[in-house]
């Protein structure tokens, strides 16, 4: 699956169930932590959703920003996990 | 003892009231009447409208129901800390009582949403139940503590920009007597334990009730719920089993505020009739 897949399903997820018109769809780089667009029950849902549509489960130590503060870091993290050798994104 | 309250009720259990609210039969009533079993926390705030509507879809068919808060939950008495399996199980059965007396069914059925499925699964023997509905239940008891701590965990991420802690420390603090805050509520380890103890497969293998399992999609590409799948089959021939898509949250938060799960009211309304 390429990343630009990913990040496609990732910024339709969060659009779809977190945002509340399409003209505020967030930049690949902005935080959805700052910005308030997720907050705690709405990562939960983020981490269920991984599970269900990607085989992704989060452990512990993954839970920090840099994985998910932004759209293109949930992108780059289901990258990572579904691909640990980074042959996808070659 | 009964205490009417303008729309809703107040019944005991076990010495403590609870808060119900009673959707009785309109036009001529149909044998089964109806407990519906809330899930927990946030969810069962988020489900509220959807289960609302759940209760009144049911009625309007005929079948008497009603909706009521465990205890520690909602507007009933208690908290957590003072919350068992058991005490809930028999709220369970003492909602269906309070059905029996006010609705006087030939049967009662309990329908329960996520850790309120399970909670109707395990209540079924002690409530009488004939039949259980099963949405999205929470089968793997384990699993669901861990995705409460998780909760914990999601928390502390957005409030220090980092989890400071682990599902395994935060059990061991469990273990140790401390409770854990789980959005307002106090988990404590007794509790933590009986819910990691669930099996809901195993608990209703021997189970002598007729079961809808409903597993609760967010969209057709969701992988399929090896949990459900094992529950099926622990119920066997007893199970009628059914998937549905629900696009929008139907028991956490969204952007939708959404009232009615029309595809998971129309599986338990038809599976009514059978």
């Amino acid at each position: 699956m390429s990343d630009t897949t990913i990040e496609a399903r990732v910024r339709g997820y969060i659009v779809s169930n977190f945002l509340l018109t399409p003209e505020t769809t967030p930049a690949r780089d902005a935080s959805l932590l700052n910005e308030g667009i997720i907050d705690s029950m709405g990562y939960l849902q983020v981490f269920k959703w991984l599970d269900d549509e990607f085989g992704v489960r989060v452990a512990d130590h993954e839970m920090v920003p840099a994985n998910f503060e932004t759209v293109a870091n949930i992108t780059a993290f289901v990258t990572r996990k579904l691909d640990p050798q980074g042959e996808g994104a070659r | 003892m009964t205490e009417a309250l303008r729309d809703g009720l107040f019944f005991d259990a076990a010495g403590a009231r609870l808060y119900g609210f009673m959707h009785p039969a309109l036009g001529p009533a149909k044998p089964v009447a109806c407990v519906i079993v809330h899930p927990f926390m946030e969810e069962r705030q988020d489900a509220h409208a959807v289960l609302r509507s759940l209760a009144v879809a049911l009625a309007a068919r005929g079948h008497a129901t009603l909706r009521f808060d465990l205890y520690g939950c909602g507007d009933s008495e208690g908290d957590w800390r003072g919350a068992s399996l058991a005490r809930w199980c028999d709220d369970v059965a003492a909602a269906a009582d309070l059905l029996r007396r006010e609705a006087e069914p030939a049967e009662v059925a309990l329908v329960g949403l996520r850790f309120g499925a399970t909670l109707a699964g395990l209540a079924a023997g002690r409530a009488g139940a004939s039949r259980v509905c099963l949405a999205q239940p929470v089968v793997s008891g384990a699993g669901y503590a861990d995705e409460l701590l998780l909760a914990h965990l999601a928390a502390e991420m957005v409030l220090h920009r980092k989890a400071g802690t682990t599902r395994e420390a935060l059990a061991a603090r469990l273990a140790a007597g401390e409770t854990v805050n789980l959005f307002g509520y106090d988990l404590t380890g007794a509790l933590d334990r009986e819910i990691r103890e669930v099996d809901l497969a195993r608990a209703m293998a021997g189970a002598e009730v007729r079961a809808l399992v409903v597993e609760v999609a967010r969209s057709t590409t969701a992988r399929e719920s090896h949990e459900v799948k094992a529950l099926a089959a622990a119920l066997g021939a007893r199970a009628t089993v059914r998937r549905v898509v629900e696009p929008y949250a139907l028991y956490t938060e969204g952007k939708r505020q959404v009232t009615r799960a029309d595809e998971l009211n129309r599986e338990i309304l038809a599976w009514m009739e059978t």
